[in-house]
């Protein structure tokens, strides 16, 4: 096995650039150079402008300054999405980041919390969420860094425009000694031998060779599957949306400190709010809705006035059979795709990324280090497929057939065992890898009218009267917390202003 | 549920009477059938088992007096001790022991251990909360007077409300808490581990650094550890022969388990069952790892052999029971040595790592040596 001396990132945007940055800030002061190859002719997808806290330790790793990133980024706080008409239509819930309350005698809340319910003695969940109430009041401070005090029991993240994040890790990466290459690659180079890629060749003639390659180019997968045909595991069966529509509009209000998921009759929209504008989208299912439907449903329900003549993207939901595979990584959309509806997508780059520095093939690519890679990454995107099947196949509503048929359809086994664990008894199953975790889960089955039939049996031998007066106390505080603290705006002007005094 | 009825003796049968009736506070009777008589000797415990001792409310000084608890900080299967808490610091984000590898290895790992270095002085002090002391990275376990240890106990178990029957009277929910006799689930389809694990390890030496040595011990499990009324919790679930406190740590999962899941049904069921039997078999991963047959190992234990040995890379999965230190010092126990560190570590050069590593023993030996004796 030869070293690998080189690395050529194939793409750039959003994937290519986070994994120039983030290469190039472990691998520093070891013989290994960097190359990325990018056209701008071609354009970037960049649908993931909203993220998940795990972004801020990956800005941590980089060092990057928090203020100088969000202002480059048009970045907001993101405490959570709301989603709306997912249940049945009229309704809205939050996703926080962050637990709802604390457990009480060594049992979870929420089982506290259903038993309470049950004697007409409790709040919606809503209201021993932190987060929550400070996204529904648009205030946002840094979360507390004493584990005793309320103000500690969340995590945010940010939604920002991913061109942008591009752009500002392009600067850092070539800071840091990557090199770029401007062209549009004509053909892929392998080994007879053994079908390792070689290199690339533009259109212009030059060749870019490399021992490693990170293949972010997109849906395509040029490298990954132009060159080596990985395969593609096709995932429509339970999450059969394939189109998307984008168009930013102005903004006309204060930035929410949340992103906002809007079911639609064929598929949902999103809506996150930046600092200078809004970015929307709609996802659809192109076998009930045709494009230009969806862009008027989006355009229609724009908050301010059309930015930016709307972009149709296409994808099939799915994941590349292997990820890793000779001596190509696919990063990004070449990797696989789920669609943003819990702004994932930023999230499975860094995971990406992560696993790939912890397995990095110095001495050259060993099929253990590949088939554990494959490993990890398969049983992320699993796990994050069955949490958006729930969002689909949790719906009460009868208003068109596509949602009819998420609900009566087919769900992954995976997913239905969860299901029955929970409806039994409101417990939810438990992983050590795998993005998310209890919260997340009781968020979508509370906010869509998943409610279990029973509940831990042993809540029964906490006092009531006790409890509710803890769960009142608790409640209160979340108020009284979410008063205190500044509005999201004020938030965000301090650290513009920040920028402009320095 | 209006009774639970558990069949056994010792440890197993009072650990569990212990934390259910103190987790179910009288909304069930928990009655014990004891089977035989209480056990004898010394027994090992991991540090993991300090959680359940402050649910049950036991203090130190019950378990000093009564179980004649000694705090144990290394156990030693073969020539090389296993220290307990964390060995070494990362730097750079690169953990300890690739920048050791890096250093060409000069000396033993656990030289970098506080929990070693001590044991080696025979001095203990007991881990500092402070993450800035370099006692926060001590850990220790115990070892207690069986005995002492089952009848300490019954006393939780009897003042939390659990009753002693003669008979084995009609129960909602049945719990074997019998060990290797398995007498409510003998019948139950056995998976058999002997091939891996052909024995078991018993303690042979008392000291901060216990020593263990082989021991018989039917190893396997029953396929299913929970049916519809009835559990099997501890050894009469499955058997890695871990008297280094491993099997203590499984029968302690079990009990949390059974409270955190206590039955309602089918599901409640099948994910104990599920979590149940994949906490065993990473314990017995371990257990091979340190004391089995290596020449055929189980899927998941020859990937991480293969991981560490071609990487030094820890690879862990869902409900593991050690920490990643507890693996990378049971590997290298076992002569199974890297071939490759991460690159990272060599940046600093070989010469530089190896100043740092000297300063950094120098560091533990002093805070060792001002330990008060043992």
């Amino acid at each position: 096995m030869e070293p690998i001396r080189k690395i050529v990132i194939v793409g750039g945007g959003t994937a290519g650039w986070m994994s120039a940055a983030g290469l190039a800030a472990v691998l520093k002061g070891l013989p290994v150079s960097i190359a990325l190859v990018e056209s701008a002719e071609i354009g970037t997808v960049g649908v993931g402008e909203a993220t998940v806290p795990h972004i801020r330790h990956f800005n941590a790793r980089l060092g990057l300054d928090e203020a100088d990133f969000m202002r480059k980024t048009q970045a907001t706080i993101k405490l959570g999405i709301q989603f709306c008409g997912w249940g049945r239509k009229g309704e809205s819930y939050i996703h926080p980041f962050g637990a709802y309350g604390h457990a009480i005698d060594g049992l979870p809340f929420h089982q506290h919390w259903l038993a309470a319910r049950a004697r007409g003695e409790a709040g919606p969940i809503e209201a021993y969420s932190l987060p929550i109430i400070a996204s529904l009041a648009g205030k946002f401070a840094p979360p507390s860094t004493d584990p005793r005090s309320l103000g500690s029991t969340f995590n945010y993240a940010y939604q920002f425009d991913a061109a942008l994040y591009a752009q500002y890790l392009r600067a850092y990466a070539e800071a840091r000694g990557v090199t770029r290459t401007e062209g549009k690659i004509a053909s892929v180079q392998q080994r007879p031998e053994d079908g390792f890629v070689t290199g690339v060749t533009l259109e212009d003639g030059r060749i870019v060779e490399g021992d490693l390659f990170v293949d972010c180019s997109g849906f395509r997968g040029l490298l990954i599957e132009g060159a080596l045909q990985a395969g593609y595991e096709d995932w429509t069966r339970w999450l059969p949306c394939d189109r998307a529509v984008a168009a930013p509009c102005e903004s006309v209000e204060p930035p929410t400190p949340y992103t906002r998921a809007t079911a639609d009759q064929y598929g949902w929209r999103w809506r996150i709010p930046l600092q200078h504008r809004v970015g929307n989208g709609h996802v659809y299912c192109s076998s009930y809705i045709d494009d230009e439907d969806a862009a008027r449903a989006l355009v229609e329900k724009l908050d301010g006035k059309l930015q930016q003549d709307p972009r149709f993207l296409r994808f099939t939901t799915g994941r590349r059979k292997k990820q890793w595979l000779k001596n190509v990584v696919a990063v990004g959309l070449s990797s696989g795709f789920l669609e943003p509806l819990e702004s994932t997508s930023i999230h499975l780059i860094q995971v990406a990324i992560t696993t790939l520095l912890e397995l990095f093939p110095h001495q050259g690519c060993a099929q253990a280090d590949q088939d554990e890679y494959n490993r990890v990454m398969d049983l992320e995107f699993e796990r994050i497929r069955d949490f958006l099947v729930l969002h689909y196949h949790a719906n009460q509503r009868d208003d068109s057939p596509f949602w009819i048929e998420r609900r009566e359809g087919p769900i992954p086994d995976s997913l239905a065992y969860k299901m029955v664990l929970f409806r039994e008894r409101g417990a939810v199953v438990g992983y050590k890898d795998g993005f998310f975790l209890e919260p997340s889960w009781l968020a979508v089955y509370f906010g869509q009218n998943i409610l279990p039939s029973g509940h831990d049996p042993l809540v029964a031998a906490s006092d009531p009267v006790r409890t509710t007066r803890i769960m009142a106390d608790l409640a209160a505080a979340v108020t009284r917390t979410v008063d205190a603290m500044p509005t999201h705006q004020s938030f965000l002007r301090s650290v513009v202003d920040a920028g402009t005094s320095a | 549920m209006k009774r639970v009825l558990i069949v056994g003796a010792g440890i197993d049968a009072w650990m569990t009477a212990a934390a259910l009736a103190t987790a179910t506070k009288g909304l069930a009777e928990v009655v014990v059938a004891e089977t035989g008589p209480p056990p004898a000797g010394r027994i090992a415990a991991l540090p993991s088992l300090s959680g359940l001792h402050a649910r049950l409310g036991l203090s130190d000084e019950a378990l000093t007096t009564t179980a004649r608890a000694r705090p144990r900080l290394a156990a030693r299967y073969g020539a090389t001790i296993e220290p307990f808490g964390e060995t070494g610091l990362a730097i750079d984000g690169v953990a300890f022991h690739h920048h050791w590898l890096a250093a060409g290895r000069p000396g033993p790992l656990s030289d970098w251990s506080l929990a070693a270095q001590a044991a080696a002085r025979g001095r203990f002090a007991p881990p500092s909360p402070d993450p800035r002391s370099p006692l926060s990275t001590l850990g220790y376990g115990l070892t207690l007077d069986a005995a002492g240890y089952a009848e300490l106990l019954k006393r939780v178990a009897l003042s939390a409300g659990a009753g002693v029957v003669d008979d084995r009277p009609d129960a909602d929910f049945k719990i074997d808490a019998s060990g290797a006799e398995m007498l409510l689930v003998a019948h139950e389809p056995w998976t058999d581990w002997r091939a891996w694990l052909p024995n078991g390890v018993a303690l042979s030496d008392d000291g901060l650094i216990s020593t263990f040595a082989p021991a018989p011990a039917k190893t396997g499990r029953i396929v299913r550890a929970m049916t519809g009324d009835t559990v099997a919790v501890g050894a009469a679930y499955g058997a890695i022969g871990g008297g280094d406190g491993g099997d203590l740590h499984l029968l302690q999962g079990d009990i949390s388990r059974l409270i955190a899941l206590f039955p309602t049904g089918p599901a409640a069921v099948a994910e104990y069952n599920r979590l149940a039997e994949s906490a065993l078999e990473r314990a017995r991963d371990m257990a091979i790892l340190r004391w089995g047959d290596l020449a055929n190992p189980p899927a998941t234990l020859a990937r991480k052999i293969e991981q560490f040995e071609s990487r030094g890379r820890v690879v862990t999965y869902d409900d593991e029971a050690w920490p990643e230190s507890a693996w990378i010092h049971a590997f290298l126990a076992r002569g199974i040595i890297p071939r490759r560190w991460d690159p990272l570590a060599d940046r600093l050069g070989a010469e530089r790592t190896r100043d740092m590593l000297t300063r950094m023993k120098a560091m533990l030996e002093q805070t060792a040596g001002a330990m008060p004796r043992v």
